[in-house]
């Protein structure tokens, strides 16, 4: 089943310690809380709501906010 | 099996507070909230390896009084040597005035090496090769890190410690699983090196020529997410026993976000998993051995306890064991302030 792209949005709100529903697509170097301690957080969160692994290779060359969501969608389980 | 410990923390701090006084963006609570680390101990400029792992091994034979002459056999690990060459075991047998008839070798591991060392501490003994076995860590990661770079800055902490093996029966036998993947390498790395980088054919081209430990924290997480869950699997088929036979699970300590993520994913329940990392960080090879003196203070190994140590990092390696610990608050020599 396809993670929805609200979901991941929410998780990286999350990740991204900011208020739930602000976040919309846009160019991540826009967002000065996407760093080093949120993309571990995010591939953390990740892991654990949707047991996804997401490959931090590919999380570091996404460009826009809607990268990640596509990244997400296309992970593979982190449970082997 | 472990018979005593004996730890040691260098007299250095180096707060939260201090941190975000060189890092404004990072508040003292948020590297708190992120890494679960309060304090981390340093050593001096003119204090090295050998220096912290002398003063654990003393506080260890004046605590057991064992004689020196039933130690047949020096361990010590480390990542931070004192010299390139000669071995630091080396220098530690002369400090501490252990017999020339001994054997004594590092071994070059980091977050891993406690486990890796007391199998081999018990193997040497159930080979008939050793009848006591001193296991020593240190590690003083803190020199090598760039004073700018608080992603690790705000982790390591510098410790020694030592661990006093003897032989066991049967049913006291650790069961051990090991595992390897250099193709890590680089996601936690010292560069500094007797060629240069140029010399390598296919050399990579990642942060060449940096004079300062580099960590890649999200590969770090993906890979203990990945194999530390294998590795736990392996390690009770092999024990032919469930997690839930097991009383507790003692992890290296790397952050405190980590073991948190890793608890989660494991379902373990907090208080099998016990942690060690506010007051001292990230120790390396010492953390688990710090831990274990932790706990045994606290008396929580006052009765018998079946658990796991697992440890996992730099290399990346990896190793876990599943085996009893039985220890009382007189077998360990733990300073005030841990």
């Amino acid at each position: 089943m396809t993670v929805t792209k609200e979901k991941i949005y929410e998780i990286l709100e999350t990740a991204m310690e900011i208020e739930p529903g602000s976040l919309a697509n846009g160019n991540l170097s826009n967002f000065k809380e996407w760093d080093s301690m949120s993309t571990v957080s995010f591939i953390a969160l990740v892991d654990e709501q949707l047991q996804l692994r997401v490959p931090p290779k590919l999380l570091f060359q996404c460009v826009t906010v809607d990268d990640i969501v596509e990244l997400v969608q296309n992970s593979s389980s982190s449970n082997n | 099996m472990i018979l005593n410990i004996a730890t040691y923390l260098p007299q250095g701090e180096l707060t939260n507070e201090e941190l975000s006084r060189h890092f404004p963006d990072w508040p003292a609570e948020k590297i708190f909230l992120k890494t679960g680390i309060l304090n981390r101990r340093v050593t001096r400029s003119d204090e090295f390896s050998s220096d912290i792992a002398a003063k654990a091994a003393l506080r260890l034979l004046q605590l057991t009084k064992v004689d020196r002459s039933e130690i047949d056999f020096l361990l010590l690990t480390t990542q931070t040597p004192d010299y390139l060459l000669p071995t630091t075991a080396c220098l530690v047998q002369e400090k501490i005035g252990l017999p020339k008839s001994i054997g004594a070798l590092d071994i070059n591991l980091g977050c891993s090496a406690y486990v890796y060392a007391l199998s081999l501490a018990e193997s040497l003994i159930e080979t008939d090769r050793a009848r006591k076995v001193l296991v020593i860590t240190a590690d003083t990661y803190t020199k090598l890190l760039s004073p700018d770079d608080k992603s690790v800055r705000t982790l390591f902490g510098d410790a020694a410690t030592a661990t006093l093996v003897g032989s066991c029966s049967n049913q006291d036998r650790g069961i051990y699983v090991f595992g390897t993947d250099g193709s890590g390498a680089k996601n936690l790395i010292y560069r500094k090196q007797l060629y240069s980088e140029s010399s390598r054919e296919n050399s990579e081209s990642v942060d060449h020529g940096s004079p300062f430990l580099s960590m890649n924290g999200p590969e770090i997480l993906t890979f203990a997410l990945s194999e530390v869950p294998r590795l736990l699997r392996q390690l009770m088929e092999k024990a032919n026993c469930s997690k839930e036979d097991i009383d507790l699970f003692l992890f290296h300590q790397a952050n405190g976000f980590i073991l948190e993520a890793l608890r989660k994913k494991l379902g373990i329940p907090q208080e099998k998993l016990p942690t060690l990392i506010d007051v001292c960080g990230n120790t390396v090879s010492s953390s688990l051995p710090l831990l274990i003196a932790d706990l045994t203070r606290k008396k929580v190994l006052e009765s018998p306890k079946r658990v796991v140590l697992i440890g996992f990092g730099v290399g990346y390696s990896w190793a876990g064991v599943c085996c009893n610990l039985h220890l009382s608050e007189t077998d360990v020599n733990v300073e005030g302030s841990l």
